[in-house]
Order: structure tokens, then C-alpha cells, then sequence
């Protein structure tokens, strides 16, 4: 699964960055600019976006402040911390992913078509929903993983670790 | 509806607190004020999902990759040679090759993480072996790092510019004088600094060596010094758009990475496109959120309120701008710079207008107060990739750092705010 998403993101990072420089060199070089090239890019953009979410999902690496965390000194209050953190974040993950839903059936009842080349929208605009619901699932799993580190945890008083 | 906005923002400050993901942050307020406010998220999510195909946002996707790339493949390595060449001999020298590398890095990446990433592996364990105490070293190079924020590109001042609907142009020119004030201070301080730590200095070479030295490293920098002069070329001569010379930069970094400086393989490759795209991931999504949240807030005109709040409190220019500035460095403590600029320019937009602030001038003030808060802590992502990077410990390197953000960047915060010329000089020489 890692080197699938491996792949997949370089891929999709490197076709968007290769689809803007075909734009520069089509416009400014040959004065040619490719019909329908902007409105092309926009899907793998999403999925990109959608993705790399995903993986920061799956990674645990989505961007926190973690204030409380300064104050904490024991490494198991650490891990119950992190706990409600995940409880909190899915419950609320839920209730996009019921909107991502909303806005998919929507994208699939109107099918609206690009204006130059006609791909129809639902075909990025499905992102939304499949990303959100991909990242509940991992924040699931997060909440077991963590769960199940602070059922095996001994119950002493540990300095918290330091940041490094 | 000026009450539920409250609540939104006590929700969003709580979840933050307890160490929620930003998104899901922005998404716990976005619950406030649709079950609270009555506020639909059916349109909404509509909405937000279509401004995040908006082509000038492909500028960060594309300049992150392009700074990691340039991480990886030694374009950084011949950029620290380069300037070493000239002050490699002289007492502190190597401190300002720090900050001055972190400007030009940021001058090509556009991100303040990038400046640590590359520049720190590579000169923190040198700084150290010629006498810099390593807390200093790491605290000097992630304060420096900041100055991707400043020194155009910039990813903030895209999105300032995108969120305000402000040339993202005249943004860039904003945050340039107060960021080059910003690298000037940090190599006074470092002058300073150095004169108590036993140096070991580069032997002074007679003119003829030095010539040639100077020589050998600048024909060797040469393809690393191009990718500044494509980017700001590009944007400046009017070529090309921000987000086109993101892309132009990484299809450039790729070849010479491979081929010149040889750092690049199929595996650094691969680990950099992944790890920029989860990077952009993660940025976009919580953007997607902090987005709606701040329509939904400028929608139920709770800026407009906020204005009439404010100066039923006080009217006076000089107390409002010390209020802002102190919020804006808060906000900045405790969310990333990106997160900062879409939640609170829009906000504070028409307050600074109705002072008499420009929205370029507010571009360098927000600017350089979210780029201070970016280093320091709670949500100190910075100084904390320094820490990692330079193996010291984070308690460490706050002493260093704060002395840094008082005398490096409180100065040029205030000076920003107080005197507009600094910020307004060159987007007026430019015409904007």
C-alpha cells in the first residue's frame, strides 16, 4: 500500500507540474496554448489534493497546534490526549464525510461537463467524498492503534517526552 | 449570528488546544455554525471545493515539490559554497551565509520549511565544528528559514492575495524590503554574537587564490543561481504567472539534480514527490475548510460587525495597530501562516481599510507577524523541524531563537506597521 501511494502521488504531482510547464512552452514559446489543458488539469489537481490528505491521514502527519501538549508530563496522559484528539476528529470527520456525500450525489444528479472539452465535473468532484471517507477510515485505525497503546501501557509516572 | 461566530471561534480555539488536526479544527466551527447558525454546508462544500481548483493555488503544490527537490539534489549544497567563497574567512561569516542562503532558498522554494530542510543538514554540524554552539547554529538557520515567507515567491502572499483578491504581485513586493531588513538584522546579530565563541575561520587566502577560489565555486553555482533568476524573472518580466514559474523551476531542479549537481536519483525522486504531495494534501484540505469557515463568517458579515466592535472600544490608529499586531502574532503562535491569512485577513480586512491601511501594506504586516509566530511556540513547526534536524533539544534552541525574534524580527514588525514606506516602496516603484 505505501509504494502505491508512493507512485501514485509522485505521479500525480509530477503530471501536474509537467501539464503547467507544456502551458508555458505551448503559450509563450510556439504561441500555441493548448485547448482545454487547464480545464484537464484540474482532475488530477483534486485527486492530488485529496490524496496527499489521505496519506498525511495515514501517516498521522495532518498538521496540529497540540498546545495542550506542552502542559502534559506523564507520556500516558500523552497518549490519552491523543485519544480524545482521534475520538473528537472522527466524530467530526463523520459529519463531512455526510456532506461530501451530499455534495457527491449532487456532482452525479446535475453530471455538469467542462466547457471546452466536456469531461464531465463528477469525475473530480468525486474526490471529496471517496478522500474523506478514505481519511475517517484511517483515523479509525488510529483510534485503535492508540487505544491499544495505552491498554498495554504501564501505569507509571513517566517524564513526557521531549519534542526531539 | 455574531454570538455563533464567537462560539465557532471558542470551538476552533478548544479543538486546537487538545491537539485535533487543523482541518478537523476548522470543521468542529464549521459544525458550530451550521447546527448552531443555521448556516447550510450544502452549498458550501460546493463552493469551497471549487476555489481549490483555482489555478493561481497550483503555485503551492508546485513550489513545494520544487523546494524539496532542490533539498535533495545538491542545488542548495553549491548555493552554501558559493557564498562561503566571499565570507568563508571572516569572524560570523558562516552565520551569514545561513541567513543569506535561507533568503535565497526561500527566493526559489516560496516555503519557510524549506530554508532548514536544505540548508540545515548541510550547515548546522559545520557551524558547530567551527565553534558555533549547535543551539545557536539551529536557532539561526530556522529563524532564517522564515524568510521563505518574506522573499518572494512567497505561498503566504499567494493566498493573501488570492483570499483579498490584492495583486499577488504587489503582495510579493510588500514582505520584500522588510524581509531583506529581517536578513540584515540576523547577520548584525550574528556579528555580535560571534565575537564570543572560539571560531575556527577559513585561512585568508592572498587575492590571486581568492580570485580563482571565488571563481571555481561561482561557475560551479552558476546552474543554482539560475533557478532564483527564472522564477523572479519570469514573475517580475512578466513572462509568466507565479504558478507557471513553480512549474518551470521543477521541471528545471529535475534535470539538474540529475545531471549536474548528481544529488537526484529515481529514489530521491520518488520520496520527494511523495512527500511534497502529503505535504500539499494536508495543506489544501485544512485550506478547503478554514475557506468555508471564512465565507460563512464575511457571508453573515461578522467582519463588518467586527469593525463596529473594535472602534466602539477605541478609534485610535496607533492602539488599534499594537491590538492587531499582538492578534496577529497570537494567531500566528497557534496556527501555521496559510491557516492564519485565510482565517483572519478577510476578518481584519476592513477594519485596516477603514484605518487607512492599503491591503498591501496589511500584506507585509500580516506577513511578517505570522512568519514570527511561525517560530515560536506552541505551533512552532519550524523551529521544531530545527530541532530534529540539528539533534538538539527544542528547550534548547528557544533561548537562541527568542533572542533572535526580539532583535531580528520585532524591529521590522514594528517598522512594517509604523512606517508604510518600508513595505509600500517598491510595489509603488512598480506601479501597483
Amino acid at each position: 500500500m505505501n509504494k502505491m501511494f508512493n507512485y501514485l502521488l509522485t505521479g500525480l504531482i509530477l503530471l501536474v507540474a509537467f501539464s503547467q510547464f507544456v502551458q508555458v512552452i505551448t503559450r509563450y514559446v510556439f504561441e500555441v496554448p493548448i485547448m482545454g489543458l487547464e480545464e484537464s488539469i484540474i482532475i488530477p489537481t483534486m485527486w492530488l489534493y485529496m490524496l496527499g490528505a489521505v496519506n498525511a491521514s495515514k501517516e498521522d502527519t495532518q498538521i496540529r497546534a497540540n498546545v495542550l501538549e506542552i502542559f502534559i508530563k506523564t507520556e500516558r496522559g500523552l497518549i490519552i490526549l491523543a485519544l480524545v484528539a482521534e475520538v473528537l476528529s472522527l466524530v467530526i470527520s463523520f459529519w463531512l464525510t455526510y456532506w461530501a456525500w451530499d455534495y457527491c450525489k449532487y456532482a452525479w444528479r446535475v453530471w455538469k461537463e467542462s466547457p471546452t472539452l466536456y469531461i464531465p465535473t463528477f469525475y473530480h468532484e468525486c474526490s471529496v467524498f471517496i478522500g474523506m471517507l478514505l481519511i475517517s477510515t484511517f483515523i479509525i485505525l488510529q483510534i485503535i492503534v492508540k487505544a491499544r497503546k495505552l491498554k498495554s501501557y504501564p501505569h507509571t509516572k513517566n517524564k513526557a517526552l521531549d519534542y526531539v | 449570528m455574531f454570538e455563533v461566530a464567537l462560539l465557532a471561534v471558542a470551538v476552533l480555539v478548544i479543538l486546537l488546544t487538545v491537539g485535533v488536526p487543523l482541518p478537523f479544527c476548522f470543521g468542529g466551527a464549521l459544525m458550530v455554525m451550521s447546527i448552531g447558525g443555521g448556516v447550510s454546508m450544502k452549498g458550501n462544500l460546493m463552493w469551497g471545493a471549487g476555489q481549490l481548483t483555482n489555478p493561481i493555488l497550483l503555485a503551492i503544490p508546485l513550489f513545494v515539490l520544487a523546494g524539496t527537490i532542490m533539498s535533495q539534489s545538491g542545488i542548495a549544497a553549491s548555493l552554501l559554497n558559493f557564498l562561503n567563497a566571499f565570507v568563508g574567512h571572516v569572524r560570523g561569516g558562516l552565520g551569514i551565509v545561513a541567513s543569506v542562503s535561507c533568503a535565497i532558498v526561500g527566493a526559489i522554494s516560496g516555503s519557510g520549511l524549506t530554508g532548514i530542510a536544505a540548508i540545515g543538514p548541510l550547515l548546522i554540524p559545520e557551524m558547530e565544528k567551527r565553534g558555533y554552539p549547535r543551539a545557536y547554529a539551529t536557532a539561526l538557520i530556522a529563524n532564517s528559514s522564515i524568510l521563505g515567507l518574506l522573499i518572494p515567491p512567497s505561498v503566504t502572499m499567494i493566498v493573501y492575495g488570492w483570499v483579498t483578491d490584492t495583486s499577488i504581485l504587489a503582495c510579493f513586493l510588500a514582505t520584500l524590503g522588510p524581509g531583506l531588513l529581517v536578513t540584515f538584522n540576523f547577520a548584525v546579530i550574528n556579528m555580535i554574537k560571534a565575537r564570543k565563541f572560539p571560531l575556527v575561520l577559513d585561512e585568508k587566502l592572498p587575492l590571486k587564490g581568492m580570485l580563482k577560489e571565488v571563481s571555481t565555486r561561482t561557475t560551479h553555482a552558476i546552474p543554482a543561481l539560475l533557478m532564483p533568476v527564472i522564477i523572479l524573472g519570469g514573475i517580475y518580466g512578466g513572462i509568466m504567472t507565479p504558478t507557471e514559474a513553480a512549474a518551470l523551476a521543477v521541471i528545471y531542479a529535475i534535470p539538474v539534480g540529475f545531471w549536474i549537481y548528481k544529488g537526484l536519483t529515481w529514489k530521491t525522486l520518488l520520496a520527494s514527490g511523495k512527500e511534497s504531495a502529503t505535504a500539499v494534501g494536508s495543506i489544501m484540505f485544512m485550506i478547503l475548510f478554514s475557506l468555508i469557515l471564512s465565507q460563512m463568517f464575511v457571508v453573515e458579515n461578522i467582519p463588518e460587525e467586527l469593525v463596529k466592535a473594535v472602534f466602539s472600544v477605541t478609534e485610535n490608529k496607533v492602539l488599534l495597530l499594537i491590538f492587531i499586531n499582538i492578534m496577529l502574532f497570537l494567531v500566528g503562535m497557534i496556527v501555521n501562516d496559510i491557516t492564519a491569512i485565510i482565517l483572519i485577513a478577510p476578518l481584519l480586512l476592513p477594519l485596516m481599510t477603514a484605518l487607512g491601511i492599503s491591503p498591501i501594506q496589511f500584506a507585509a504586516i500580516i506577513g511578517v507577524n505570522t512568519a514570527m509566530g511561525g517560530v515560536t511556540p506552541p505551533y512552532a513547526s519550524i523551529l521544531y523541524l530545527g530541532a530534529r534536524i540539528g539533534k538538539v533539544k527544542f528547550s534548547e534552541v528557544i533561548g537562541p531563537s527568542m533572542m533572535l525574534i526580539l532583535w531580528g524580527y520585532l524591529p521590522v514588525v514594528i517598522l512594517t506597521s509604523f512606517w508604510s514606506e518600508l513595505s509600500l516602496f517598491l510595489p509603488t516603484f512598480f506601479g501597483y
